[in-house]
């Protein structure tokens, strides 16, 4: 093993060195020149919500030019629109008590907006100058790019548990579009430019890859706009607008291979902090889309959904040993929207990464912890679930899933990205497709997908040295139990605390890195 | 993916303790807003009038063990959200050693009861597909879940069964105190968090916000011999008539309330010892300073300034006024804001929070700044730009003025667009003591306004330097030797996430 990665292996090692080169093949020249997708949802009340989706996230980042999607997005809000200054834009939200999130995903960025229903002229018109006619002022441009360099020397590495997951992720997606943080690479956002963000726009704003969704009072049952509101012209507006975009054909590069991951290795981030952090997983391929997605959401509902205290990992780790603050599993690159627990709408991959995800414990307990959420998963897959266990997640979920969408806005945002990236809605449809659900099929699934003989691992901690001799194959590391009771003897408890201590992850290779090298 | 940041959504960087809709969110409904507080002779009912922005058919009740409850009919279509507020954070943390324990307890709330053991009543609740969670802040314990409404009786009847009878062992608390010290670790690399804590820290002595939500790590690692303290603090603080249980969504208050008071209506008062009275913080004598050095990896310089505020009182003049503050020298359109920010960028961003706390807090004022820049000129920006509220006599800051009293009603509407959004606001303006009158109270106050008010609030709590607390946070070259660490150092701070 190394103590440190050289700068060529680094950026191997963090998949920083180029990028997938897939070849996109042509769409039709028909659905290029369509107008802009539309959708839309009724909704009774004084708000308005608006949505545009565009397939133009950081996986469509230029090589060379890892950022520029995020760039240009928050250019399009903060650059100034038509005449409008960005002053003027700002003032003119501040008026409007609202503001246009924009949220930048691999696949999508999406611009949300929600608006008083009387207020909608004035938004429509702002939005149509936006993306017909960006202001892309020049002292934004510094300002935006400033943030981004910040975000990616300091931001991240502010959070030792953010730092492991984009560190799996770029490992894991190595050469690959993921393989770059969504703020973009060290070095390079400095030198993105407003000529850059022009051409971005041009080529990757068209109306092929932009969707418009709407809810409110203008929207009828089928989705269209009701003659009888008078909002609604200036919704047609804004979609007439949206559909002067570039006719222009370009087919998203759509990944088409799946990084392989051969046995299982470790990367520690040395970091000065008094934790330690772990994550580990591998590559699948899995998107919403798949015909085992419904399967296998339900499978990593029991064993770790994000933030419930239900799952299998959080119930053994944290609930029967109170090693940490919690424990999750994952079938999706998962993004939370705010504080809540939900993933956020617009952030979806059509590939993803399966992973676990252990709540930072003291660094005596780390190894225990690696070693027993290994375990956990190697039982998971090994065994599946039990009749009841399958039973009660499919309850759960089937009802669970209209909680992802508890407001408008949310509801929107799953439906727009559903179009927007071609898979069925899952608020609609997960309900029925988890109830079809049996008990060996999503067993079988798991068994497909999930592989943990061949695993990444990456630990975030402040003692490095002292982890890697650790979690070496032939030392023992068994839990101290400081404040509360070990299990008595004899118990299961016992017996699968004997088991986590002692084995052997069967390391092919460990490696460490300092933090202050990541993400350059 | 990220979500970027403009400038005005900075404030979600640093926003530790506020709720999805903020008090003075709702409070900003408009001179609209009327409550008929007409009160039958129990005092037991109060009905909303028309005209208000609370549905028509909202019913607000206070049950005979003293528990308020208010039921919302709101168009969330097959959805509910069941609140449950506790009038207790970690500013009731009166006794030495029990800093973070309303926080801990939140945890203890989910170890099931004799007839619902934790076990059982967790797969209960995944059959009723309940998305559950809590938090805690320096003011509330919040006890939040949200389900499809169709199961909303029995969520009542599970919910009641806790609050009345929760189980508490000396094994659930030892490894529940394991949980509480792993969210203290994952928050320890945040300078965000950091800086939060030395605010709090240095600005008060004696009156327990002094510490954070979280508490400080000594009594943390105590946390697991704390079975007696919790079976006192459940008895002291988790009283039918220190709670508002709030159920907004697809729900008859006609057909709800009646199952209320029959589950809810038998939580009943326990006999407990006197809580040592909350000590009140001596007045402020001069300007309070300290500095926290960054070791932890690289850092922009960050700046706090933390200004002391009496307790919000509903419809009190002063706390309308002041509430307007922070918009005035940090929102978008705050001169502030586009000179620190947008012009010569010397700042990342900067955010200002008002002093809405039960007791005497803090109005905010909080900053990343860009790096190398110093702390010590922006928080000169920062108190110019205080000055100008009162010297500005333009049409442009009248404007301002105009600008953001019409933004915040608008923003209420916007935000109230799911039954827990609604919850949290009728919850949080019940936390004051006076049930819903606080709605009513603060529009009126706010709706009144004017620039003199403004002026005068200003003058009489920020001008000084005796009311002022300013901490910063640096990188190991920029520190100034001659400013003292925050005097317990950088504990963490609250988390507003919850249990899980």
């Amino acid at each position: 093993m190394s103590r440190n990665l050289s700068s060529l292996s680094l950026l191997c090692a963090l998949g920083l060195a180029g990028c997938w080169a897939g070849k996109p093949g042509p769409i039709p020249v028909d659905k290029a020149r369509a107008p802009v997708r539309i959708v839309g949802r009724p909704v009774q009340g004084p708000v308005t919500w608006i949505t545009v989706a565009v397939r133009a996230g950081s996986a469509h980042d230029p090589v060379g030019q890892e950022g520029l999607s995020a760039l240009s997005a928050r250019m399009l809000r903060e650059g100034g629109a038509g005449d409008r200054t960005p002053e003027a834009v700002d003032e003119l939200l501040y008026r409007l008590g609202t503001d246009i999130d924009v949220v930048v995903g691999k696949e999508l960025v999406t611009f949300r907006i929600a608006v008083l229903t009387e207020d909608l002229p004035v938004v429509t018109s702002l939005l149509s100058d936006m993306f017909q006619a960006p202001g892309l002022d020049d002292d934004t441009l510094v300002r935006l790019r400033e943030e981004a360099r910040d975000a990616l020397d300091k931001g991240i590495l502010q959070d030792d548990e953010a730092t492991g997951l984009e560190v799996l992720d770029n490992l894991l997606y190595a050469g690959h579009p993921y393989g770059h943080s969504v703020q973009g690479r060290g070095g390079v956002v400095d030198t993105l430019t407003t000529a850059d963000v022009q051409r971005f726009l041009e080529t990757r704003y068209l109306r092929s890859t932009v969707v418009l969704g709407v809810a409110g009072v203008a929207v009828d049952a089928d989705g269209g706009w009701r003659a009888d509101v008078p909002s609604s012209t200036d919704l047609a507006s804004l979609h007439t607008a949206l559909s002067s975009l570039p006719d222009a054909i370009y087919d998203p590069p759509t990944p088409k291979r799946v990084p392989a991951v051969e046995g299982r290795s470790l990367l520690v981030v040395d970091k000065p902090t008094q934790v330690t952090g772990v994550h580990f997983g591998h590559p699948t391929e899995l998107h919403r889309g798949h015909p085992d997605w419904p399967a296998m959401l339900l499978a990593f509902t029991a064993l770790g959904e994000h933030r419930q205290g239900h799952g299998r990992l959080y119930g053994e780790l944290r609930g029967d040993r109170g090693l940490n603050y919690g424990d999750y599993a994952y079938i999706e690159r998962y993004e939370q929207a705010g504080w809540s627990s939900r993933q956020e709408t617009g952030t979806g991959r059509v590939q993803n990464p399966f992973y676990v995800w252990l709540r930072p414990t003291s660094q005596a307990d780390a190894p225990f912890a690696l070693r027993g959420a290994t375990r956990v998963v190697e039982h998971f897959v090994e065994e599946g679930l039990d009749a009841d266990e399958f039973e009660l997640m499919r309850t759960y979920l089937s009802g669970r899933v209209s909680l992802w969408a508890d407001d408008p806005g949310r509801r929107l945002g799953w439906a727009a990205e559903a179009v927007a990236m071609g898979w069925p809605d899952p608020i609609a449809t997960l309900p029925d497709a988890v109830e079809a659900l049996t008990l060996e099929e999503v067993n079988a699934a798991v068994k497909r997908h999930i592989h943990p003989e061949s695993m990444r691992y990456v630990v975030v901690t402040g003692g490095a040295d002292e982890l890697v001799e650790q979690v070496s194959d032939n030392v023992t590391t068994p839990l101290a139990y400081s404040g509360s009771t070990p299990p008595a003897e004899g118990t299961e408890q016992a017996a699968e605390d004997a088991d986590w201590a002692s084995t052997p992850i069967g390391w092919d290779d460990v490696r460490v890195i300092e933090s202050t090298d990541l993400f350059r | 993916m990220i979500s970027l940041p403009t400038a005005r959504r900075a404030l979600s960087r640093v926003a530790v303790t506020s709720s999805a809709v903020s008090r003075w969110g709702l409070c900003a409904l408009g001179a609209g807003l009327s409550l008929g507080l007409a009160l039958p002779s129990k005092a037991l009912a109060e009905e909303v009038a028309a005209g208000s922005l609370l549905p028509r058919d909202t019913k607000v009740v206070k049950l005979d063990n003293g528990l308020q409850v208010v039921v919302l009919p709101v168009d969330t279509p097959g959805l509910v959200s069941v609140q449950t507020w506790m009038q207790v954070g970690s500013g009731e943390e009166a006794v030495a050693g029990l800093t973070g324990f309303a926080h801990f307890f939140e945890h203890l709330m989910f170890h099931g009861t004799e007839k619902m053991p934790g076990d059982v009543r967790e797969k209960e609740l995944l059959r009723l597909s309940v998305d559950e969670n809590a938090w805690t802040s320096q003011d509330a314990t919040v006890y939040h879940l949200t389900a499809p409404s169709k199961n909303v009786v029995r969520l009542l009847e599970i919910e009641a069964d806790r609050f009345d009878a929760l189980t508490l062992d000396d094994e659930g608390v030892r490894k529940e105190a394991g949980a509480v010290y792993g969210e203290l670790r994952k928050g320890q690399a945040s300078p965000g968090r950091a800086l939060w804590a030395g605010l709090w820290a240095t600005a008060f002595d004696v009156h327990p916000y002094h510490h954070t939500t979280l508490g400080i790590e000594a009594d943390i690692a105590a946390m697991p011999d704390q079975l007696d303290a919790a079976r006192i603090f459940f008895r002291t603080w988790y009283r039918p008539d220190n709670a508002t249980l709030v159920v907004a969504g697809d729900v008859s208050p006609v057909e709800v309330m009646p199952e209320i008071e029959r589950t809810f209506g038998k939580w009943t008062a326990k006999d407990a010892p006197a809580w040592p009275a909350i000590p009140v913080e001596p007045a402020q004598d001069g300007l309070r300073r300290s500095q926290i050095v960054w070791d932890q990896g690289p850092v922009n310089p960050r700046l706090a300034i933390g200004w002391r505020t009496p307790a919000h009182v509903p419809g009190d003049a002063d706390a309308a006024a002041l509430a307007l503050v922070p918009a005035l020298l940090t929102s978008d359109i705050a001169p502030l804001q586009r000179k620190l920010v947008d012009d010569e960028r010397r700042a990342r961003w900067i955010w200002s929070g008002p002093p809405d706390q039960r007791h005497p807090g803090l109005l905010l004022v909080m900053s990343e700044l860009t790096e190398g820049e110093d702390v010590r000129a922006i928080e000169a920006e920062v108190l110019a730009a205080v000055q100008a509220l009162v010297d500005d006599d333009s049409d442009e800051a009248k404007a301002r003025l105009d600008m953001t009293r019409d933004r915040l009603r608008r923003e209420t509407v916007l935000g109230l667009d799911s039954p827990g959004a609604w919850g949290s606001a009728v919850g949080s303006a019940a936390l004051y003591g006076k049930g819903i009158d606080a709605l009513d109270a603060d529009v009126q106050a706010l709706a009144a306004v004017t620039s003199d008010d403004v002026q005068r609030v200003v003058r009489k709590y920020l001008l000084s330097d005796a009311t002022r607390t300013v901490v910063t946070l640096v990188p190991p070259e920029q520190a100034d030797d001659s400013v003292a660490a925050p005097p317990t150092g950088p504990e963490q701070s609250a988390d507003a996430g919850g249990a899980q």
